[in-house]
C-alpha cells in the first residue's frame, strides 16, 4: 500500500538527503550497537521470567481464538534490521519466513518494512540476536521529536488493552528495573539518529491510533469478554482500521519529516 | 441489482486481486479467502476497496459473523445490502 502524501516543496529538500552519501551513513541504525546487548531478565527468584508465565512473550497470544490474524508471532523490521541479521548468518525460524510491504510516507521515500513469522516459541538462537521489537518487550521506548526518551508504553499491540493484569511477568513485577535498563542502552542509539527517531515516533503513532479505534479493555481471565475483545481487535488489526485515514498518514508524513529533514 | 449480479461482480474483483492461478477454477459462495490463504491482510483490504470503489458504496464488514467474514457469501450479502 502505497501512502501518498503531497508535501509540495518540502520533498524536494527530503530528496537530497537521501542522495547525499554522508547524511545517508548517519541516518541509518547502527544495529551492530543495538544489538551489542543481551538483555536477560532474571524473575529474582533464581528462575527466568519466561519461566514464570510459560513463555508468554513467544507464544502466539491466544492463538486458537484469533481467526483473521496469525497465530504465529509477526515481527515487524525495517529493512536495515533485516538485513543487518542476513549479514551475521540469519535468524533461523525468523529470518527465513518473511514477506515485505513498501510505504511511502512521503512522495519518494520507501520505506520497507519485513514482517517475519516465528515459529521459534522462544527457542531462537543466538538468542542475543532476536529482532529488536523481542529485545525490548514488554515495553517499547515513547520518545519526543527529538529523540529523547519520554516514558514507556507497554508491549505488544494487544498487550495494551489489557485490564488488569498484564501476563509477563516483566511487566508486572520488574518494569522500573527493566525501562531503567533499556533506557541506559537505547537513549545514545536515538538521539541523532534519524532512522531510529522515525521508528520510534511511527510505532508510537501507530499504537495511538490503535488505541482511539479500539477504546474497549479486556480482562482476559474472562473468556467471553476475552473471545469478544478479540474479534473486534482482530478485524481493525486486519482491515487496517486504525490506520487507513488521511489523519494517520499526515502524521506519519510529519514524523517522516522531522526525523530526516534536518 | 440481483443476487447473481452481486455474486458476478464479487468474483471478478476477487480475480482481479488474486489471480486466477491461485484460485479454484469453480469459485463456491461458501469459498472462504482468508482460510483458503489466498489473501493476507493488505490483499483483503485491496479487495473490499475495489468492490467499494466499482460499486459506489461501502461494506460494513462489522455486520458479518466471524464464519461469514471473508467468504464470498459474506461479501454478497453486504454488497446487496449496500445498493438495497
Amino acid at each position: 500500500m502505497k501512502n501518498l502524501v503531497q508535501l509540495g516543496d518540502s520533498s524536494c529538500c527530503w530528496q537530497k538527503v537521501l542522495n547525499d552519501p554522508v547524511t545517508e551513513m548517519k541516518k541509518t541504525i547502527n544495529w551492530s550497537a543495538v544489538y551489542s546487548w543481551d538483555p536477560k531478565y532474571s524473575s529474582g527468584e533464581g528462575v527466568a521470567c519466561y519461566e514464570k508465565c510459560d513463555g508468554y512473550c513467544c507464544t502466539p497470544f491466544f492463538g486458537d481464538e484469533l481467526k483473521l490474524i496469525n497465530a504465529e508471532p509477526v515481527l515487524p523490521m525495517l529493512e536495515s534490521e533485516y538485513e543487518y541479521l542476513l549479514s551475521i548468518g540469519g535468524l533461523a525460524g525468523v529470518t527465513d519466513n518473511v514477506k515485505s510491504e513498501v510505504y511511502e510516507p512521503v512522495e519518494g521515500a520507501e520505506v520497507r518494512v519485513y514482517y517475519a513469522k516465528c515459529s521459534c516459541r522462544g527457542l531462537c538462537s543466538p538468542h542475543e540476536f532476536r529482532p529488536f521489537i523481542c529485545q525490548v518487550y514488554p515495553f517499547f521506548p515513547l520518545i519526543d521529536a527529538e529523540g529523547e526518551i519520554e516514558g514507556f508504553e507497554i508491549a505488544s499491540l494487544l498487550d495494551m488493552f489489557h485490564k488488569n493484569e498484564n501476563p509477563c511477568y516483566l511487566a508486572e513485577k520488574k518494569s522500573i528495573k527493566v525501562q531503567e535498563r533499556v533506557r541506559k542502552h537505547l537513549q545514545p542509539l536515538i538521539r541523532g539518529n534519524p532512522e531510529m527517531i522515525f521508528l520510534l515516533r511511527a510505532v508510537r503513532t501507530i499504537t495511538e491510533f490503535m488505541k482511539r479505534a479500539l477504546k474497549e479493555t479486556v480482562e482476559i481471565r474472562n473468556t467471553k469478554n476475552r473471545r469478544k475483545f478479540l474479534s473486534s481487535f482482530e478485524r481493525k488489526v486486519f482491515m487496517r482500521e486504525p490506520w487507513r485515514n488521511e489523519e494517520f498518514l499526515k502524521r506519519i508524513a510529519s514524523e517522516y519529516m522531522n526525523a530526516f529533514n534536518e | 441489482m440481483t443476487r447473481g449480479e452481486c455474486r458476478e461482480i464479487i468474483v471478478r474483483c476477487i480475480k482481479e486481486i488474486v489471480g486466477n492461478d491461485d484460485l479454484p477454477s469453480q469459485i463456491e459462495d461458501d469459498y472462504n479467502l482468508i482460510k483458503a490463504g489466498v489473501v493476507d491482510s493488505l490483499k483483503f483490504v485491496k479487495l473490499v476497496l475495489l468492490i467499494e470503489d466499482k460499486c459506489g458504496i461501502k461494506l460494513e464488514l462489522e455486520k458479518l459473523s466471524n464464519e461469514e467474514f471473508g467468504t464470498v457469501r459474506g461479501f454478497i450479502m453486504l454488497l446487496a445490502k449496500g445498493i438495497e
